[in-house]
């Protein structure tokens, strides 16, 4: 009998766990975990630095933050291109491994465009500690001068979307003032790296973009 | 035999359950596929260098193209719709001669930014569009109104004044505020 408890015991702690489970599970594909949601490029608090953000699988509710994180089999890079011809002379990758935020570069790519490798080079290898939701912001300083952060944020964004799409659809004619932040209140994952600028090239203006791919 | 044969498929099912809630706090076991190394080949699904550009002007089975666009080939492969469709959404470009606040037309604009990235200065202030400063496309700083910025560009006409219910969409600043040291960004909700 007590053998028989403890049995139905355990049955119901893991189903429980198994719906948890799931939730993590589908929150994880329901994410689009390569979907990027923005991208910023601004002089760091010490101006010798450039800070790149890109925020990734927005819009996450505070209810689906807790389960969300980096796919391990899509790589962010960040693109930088030094000759203004639209071409990434240098890139900086970030990857997930387990609990930790990898970070790759910048450095000269292996091959440009849409199929990429990881850089190889383990002297332009970093790696952070991925920020758990509501904790704390854990952030690492690098030898190099580099700093890195990933983790859940409030979505940086603001803007009225809904109102936007509404108009460009010819369902209205104007904006509300005031306007309604269709980002309020949410969520989105966030990698951020802050550079020396010397690292960055001999040019005064670079152009650059943020790309996902997937492991195939 | 039997309940032993349950017993181990138990401790082995809460070993892995356990493992994934353990994920969920961010430790470093968890029931998802072990990824080792970082060899393999990836495949772009998504890009984005100036915000919006995609939502605003990309229409339909076109957003994914965009999406796994190579930069370079961008400017060749997206004017002429991107213009097509500044012209169908803003009246301000109606007469030949309209142009926006930089004296752009709407092939000159829509030339701009179908190559999508962020232009960014390593020596001056960054922004993307700081009117007040005379500063623009140098970078995107956190807080910047960039969609008040699109909007100009794209409803203001020559003046910044036309279209005065459709050049702002009356959302003023983000609903935490920003941090001045790295990583500059709010906590979550």
């Amino acid at each position: 009998m007590k053998k028989n408890i403890s049995i139905l015991s355990i049955i119901s702690i893991i189903s429980i766990s198994l719906i948890s489970s799931d939730h993590i599970d589908s929150s994880f594909i329901r994410g689009q975990s390569s979907d990027i949601a923005d991208f910023y490029a601004f002089q760091g608090e010490d101006t010798r630095n450039l800070t790149f953000i890109a925020n990734i699988q927005g819009i996450l509710s505070p209810e689906d933050s807790e389960a969300a994180n980096f796919d391990q089999n899509v790589v962010i890079q960040f693109n930088i291109d030094t000759n203004n011809d639209n071409i990434e002379d240098l890139v900086i990758q970030a990857v997930r491994r387990g609990n930790l935020m990898w970070f790759f570069g910048p450095e000269k790519p292996t091959n440009t465009g849409s199929e990429i490798q990881i850089l190889q080079n383990s002297e332009v290898q970093d790696f952070v500690r991925i920020t758990p939701y509501m904790e704390n912001q854990i952030t690492k300083n690098s030898e190099r001068g580099l700093k890195y952060f990933a983790g859940v944020t409030d979505d940086p964004f603001f803007s009225d979307m809904s109102t936007f799409f509404a108009i460009k659809d010819g369902r209205k004619t104007n904006f509300n003032n005031p306007g309604n932040d269709t980002w309020s209140g949410q969520n989105v994952l966030s990698t951020v790296v802050e550079v020396p600028k010397s690292l960055l090239g001999d040019s005064e203006t670079i152009n650059a973009w943020v790309t996902t791919h997937r492991r195939q | 035999m039997k309940l032993l044969y349950i017993f181990k498929a138990l401790f082995v099912s809460c070993i892995i359950t356990s493992c994934s809630l353990n994920e969920d706090a961010g430790l470093n076991n968890n029931s998802e596929e072990t990824v080792v190394g970082f060899d393999g080949t990836f495949i772009q699904e998504d890009r984005i260098g100036r915000p919006l550009i995609n939502a605003i002007f990309i229409n339909g089975n076109r957003k994914q193209d965009f999406n796994v666009a190579v930069t370079a080939t961008m400017n060749e492969n997206f004017k002429g719709e991107m213009e097509a469709e500044l012209r169908r959404i803003s009246p301000a470009y109606n007469n030949a001669t309209d142009t926006n606040i930089l004296g752009q037309n709407a092939s000159d604009l829509a030339n701009l930014l179908a190559t999508d990235v962020l232009n960014i200065s390593l020596v001056e202030q960054t922004s993307f569009f700081d009117a007040s400063r005379d500063v623009m496309f140098t970078g995107r700083a956190l807080g910047e109104d960039v969609m008040d910025a699109e909007l100009l560009l794209i409803f203001g006409g020559e003046n910044g004044m036309e279209n005065p219910s459709l050049r702002s969409d009356f959302v003023i600043g983000n609903d935490r505020d920003f941090q001045s040291s790295f990583p500059y960004l709010p906590r979550p909700w």
